[in-house]
């Protein structure tokens, strides 16, 4: 892709800063460039190749101890959008001393030279890998859509504070969507990101397939208040709505979370610890700073079932007193990439809920295992309830999976659900926000007394 | 950026694309934020960037970007990434040429309005908001923005359209001791500031009582139920149980439970529903789409029979059909798909007492807090702000965090009977896609019974 190099960005980033350093109280430019490929297959086929190169910078400034933002795509704008910003600044937060030194945390395996390097002829050998090998196990199904799309992110930060740093990240995709034409249809979907290219296609079109063969004829169920395990893709649709957004110290410290005056309390099971490993090598939501210069680390949550504490963003934390926490990340409203156009705001974006067993369906001996939920969106955000549509669910007996179940509605509180928490599978996968930036590796747990409706 | 489109296209068909569209965008917006009387966020952004799309040998290639590039060297990566497609059979749909300079017009510039004036109507809703009992706190985010696209093709289209829309949305914390409960309301529309009026400070305390209301509702029975629906939650029901399902794109991927029903009755009489970018100052218009085609009303289910479907030019040919201007992208850097806009169910003959009457025990669900569908399966969900029990056609126990299901060849033939006025909704964002891509859309119908509903009590 040609374009300006990152280097010359940042270069005109600390130019901008340098010639606004005396003018104003404090100013920060946020570069972030992304750049990708990715190849569409839809019915069976391959359809479309994209790519994409997309550049831009936040500007925050403190100007009068009042904060501003404006951003811009066009880095001779810069002078521009620091002039906006400082038009907004009246408005805006009181802050002091806020932008920090940026200082970066060791945290390896965020780059991967092989993902740089992707062409889009890999990726239709990847995708067209996937379509045979979903052929070979189902010639009978049909592929509704796959895709594999290989990107670099780099992000730097220049401000007031110190000197410009930035770290390059790549991230490989691969999902594929799969039908059988039955009646009711039988659907199977399998979708794997990585810092890597370390994702077999073959492994992840076999599952796919493997859910959609299971999800045939499915069979009514009594609703009732049954054992359930919630698998990983389910339970990470429902935490992301429910209870990441109530550890965040804006909601939490202003009396807008259920977990609000918490901390040191038991929240959930003692089986339940949930640490944002925001260090972690290789991690899908990992980076040595955060989206305003503040170092990542482990950050302990949930601890053996007690709350441990909030996330903070500067702002929060000067506004609270505490201390930035290294969770700021720029994602626009319902986004769950990073953007320039946004804010820095605080959320878990590399959660690990630590494992208790090998697998959770093994721990019940008769109870529903729910693949996917719709509607986790609708959950109420302040009080925890939500209830959604079981859109892929199986009976368990004896420890394993059966049948098919037909769709049923799941009710509850979170809040209930980290308390019935009686076991943590080891099956962590990674999944991104639907509509946030949250991120994490997620297991799938067995709970107790959420309710069926069908 | 410096961009020739132009120049690009001819530099497209000469290397032997069978066709060559160019987008080129350019955006700029407001957003204001506020917690209880006080701003917690201002952001001024500009933003543009260019999409160029080629059909070759049967497949597309797509270019977005907003870094500086050469026309030539942008079509031979869009070329290289179509060339990459064995053996593609893609084809579009023909569509007339289009030239034309339009903007929807606005009373009120946002741009003409000093931000104080901005900031000072959102802490007068705040105050509306905050002064009724029991309400802890509201989020206020107030968004204006010009869209300003430009879509040149191969076949001698060159369209240029403004949009403005201008929205704010209130998210009101109602609270009595460790009893807490949400409650949203928009407002918005292809319109400028005058969007915002002393109506909507009325509408502010009202939907403030509404939420403070909520605390002492109790959470719903479990079971299947007759249900009610308002002219706002009936406009998410039609979008999510039947909008996504006519998308020509999932209907033709095979993606949709609608695939094949085309002539195929799947309501009752009485249901009719339309998609309609055309409707002048609501939310989902747009006067071209981005295809460069313009925008028409779709009439999709009439007497309850599936009588269209929402097209672009691809999925149009796929299917046979014509297109009919339903293409949007979010952004340059998001390819067109096939989308909703304004999408409705038109009215009945009865009264909502009428709808009430005949009620045993049920429902009456009043606003959304959204939904979704599974287009595949053919399920839906969503989830209403506020309930009320029907009891022997009264209406009694005020109710919450009331969601429902049901799957969408059944539901429509669940229809007993509808209001005859008909409403639109708040505003709405739709996501569909990878990303996902998140456009603007309006819904909205009548009240509407349905003989059925399975409701997901606590």
């Amino acid at each position: 892709m040609a374009g300006r190099g990152v280097q010359e960005i940042i270069g005109a980033a600390e130019a901008a800063v340098d010639r606004w350093r005396d003018r104003v109280d404090e100013v920060e430019v946020y570069l972030l460039r992304q750049t990708g490929r990715s190849v569409s297959a839809e019915r069976d086929r391959i359809v479309r190749g994209s790519a994409s190169a997309d550049v831009g910078a936040g500007v925050r400034v403190v100007a009068g101890g009042r904060l501003g933002f404006s951003y811009c795509t066009d880095m001779s704008d810069l002078d521009a959008a620091v002039e906006r910003a400082i038009a907004l600044a009246p408005l805006g937060q009181e802050v002091d001393g806020l932008f920090p030194r940026v200082r970066p945390a060791n945290v390896p395996g965020l780059r991967s030279r092989p993902v740089e390097m992707m062409t889009v002829e890999d990726l239709r050998d990847a995708t067209a890998a996937m379509l045979d090998r979903a052929r070979e196990l189902a010639p009978e199904a049909s592929v509704v859509s796959a895709g594999t799309g290989a990107s670099v992110e780099e992000v730097a930060i220049a401000n007031t504070s110190g000197p410009a740093r930035h770290f390059t990240g790549t991230y490989f995709s691969v999902g594929l969507s799969v039908l059988f034409r039955t009646d009711p249809p039988a659907t199977g979907f399998e979708h794997a990101v990585s810092r890597s290219d370390d994702i077999d296609p073959h492994l992840v079109a076999g599952k796919a397939v493997e859910m959609a063969r299971m999800s045939r004829d499915p069979i009514r169920r009594e609703g009732g208040v049954p054992p359930i395990v919630l698998r990983h893709d389910s339970l990470s649709d429902v935490l992301e709505f429910t209870l990441f957004p109530a550890l965040v110290a804006e909601r939490a410290l202003e009396g807008r979370s259920m977990l609000s005056e918490r901390v040191d309390d038991v929240v959930a099971s003692d089986l339940l610890t949930l640490t944002d490993r925001q260090v972690m090598p290789a991690g899908c939501g990992a980076s040595p700073f955060d989206d305003e210069g503040s170092r990542s680390r482990d950050l302990p949550l949930i601890r053996n079932g007690a709350l441990v504490g909030y996330l903070h963003s500067l702002s929060t934390a000067a506004r609270h007193g505490a201390e930035p926490t290294g969770s700021a990340l720029r994602c626009e409203r319902w986004s769950s990439s990073r953007s320039y156009r946004s804010t820095p705001a605080a959320v878990a974006r590399n959660v690990w809920i630590e494992p208790t067993v090998e697998d959770a369906v093994a721990e019940v001996e008769d109870g529903v295992l729910v693949v996917a939920v719709m509607g986790a969106h609708t959950s109420n955000p302040v009080s925890g309830d939500f209830s959604l549509n079981t859109n892929v669910a199986f009976e368990i007996t004896g420890g394993e999976v059966g049948r098919a179940l037909k769709p049923m509605m799941l009710s509850g509180n979170v809040m209930d659900l980290l308390r019935g928490v009686s076991a943590v599978g080891s099956d962590l996968t990674y999944h991104s926000g639907a509509m946030s930036g949250v991120g994490g590796y997620i297991p799938s747990i067995a709970v107790e007394g959420l309710t069926l409706t069908s | 950026m410096e961009f020739d489109g132009e120049r690009a296209v001819r530099a497209a068909m000469d290397a032997g694309a069978t066709f060559c569209d160019v987008r080129m965008e350019r955006t700029e917006g407001l957003t204001i934020e506020m917690r209880d009387r006080t701003v917690s966020r201002a952001v001024h952004g500009r933003r543009e960037g260019v999409a160029v799309r080629v059909l070759a040998g049967g497949a597309w290639g797509f270019l977005s970007t907003n870094v500086a590039l050469d026309e030539g060297e942008a079509v031979e990566i869009a070329l290289a990434n179509a060339r990459i497609v064995p053996g593609g059979d893609t084809a579009i749909a023909d569509a007339e040429p289009e030239t034309s300079d339009v903007e929807l017009p606005v009373k009120v510039a946002p741009r003409d309005v000093p931000i104080d004036e901005k900031v000072s109507f959102l802490a007068d809703l705040a105050d509306h908001i905050l002064g009724v009992m029991h309400i802890g706190s509201v989020d206020i985010t107030y968004d204006d923005g010009t869209r300003d696209v430009r879509v040149l093709n191969s076949e001698g289209s060159d369209v240029r359209s403004r949009v403005t829309r201008t929205m704010a949305q209130a998210n009101i914390a109602a609270r009595d001791g460790s009893n807490m409960v949400g409650y949203r309301f928009r407002v918005g529309g292809t319109r400028g500031f005058e969007v915002l009026d002393d109506a909507v400070l009325a509408a502010g305390e009202v939907y403030a009582l509404r939420a403070a209301a909520l605390l002492t509702a109790q959470h719903p029975p479990s079971g299947a139920f007759t249900m009610v629906t308002d002219p706002e939650l009936t406009g998410v029901f039609i979008h999510e149980a039947i909008g996504h399902a006519v998308e020509s794109d999932l209907v033709a991927t095979g993606g949709s439970i609608l695939e094949g029903r085309l002539g195929e009755r799947i309501g009752t009489e009485e249901v009719n529903v339309f998609d309609d970018p055309t409707i002048p100052g609501a939310f989902g218009s747009f006067p071209f789409d981005d295809e460069g085609m313009p925008a028409r009303r779709k009439e999709l289910i009439v007497g309850g029979v599936l009588r269209d479907l929402i097209t672009g030019r691809e999925t149009a040919r796929r299917l046979g059909l014509g297109a009919n201007g339903g293409t949007r992208a979010m952004d340059y850097g998001s390819r067109p798909i096939v989308r909703m806009s304004n999408t409705l169910m038109g009215g009945g003959d009865m009264t909502l007492e009428e709808l009430l009457d005949g009620v045993r025990t049920g429902i009456l669900a009043r606003g959304t807090r959204g939904g979704t569908v599974d287009t595949e399966k053919g399920t839906f969900q969503f989830s209403a702000s506020e309930a009320q029990l029907i009891e022997r056609g009264e209406l009694t126990r005020p109710l919450r965090d009331v969601s429902f299901a049901g799957d969408v060849l059944g539901t429509l033939r669940l229809v007993e009977g509808m209001t005859r006025e008909v409403e639109m909704g708040q505003p709405g964002f739709c996501g569909k896609g990878a990303g996902p891509q998140i456009v603007p859309v309006g819904d909205g119908g009548p009240y509407v019974r349905f003989s059925r509903m399975v409701i997901g009590g606590r």
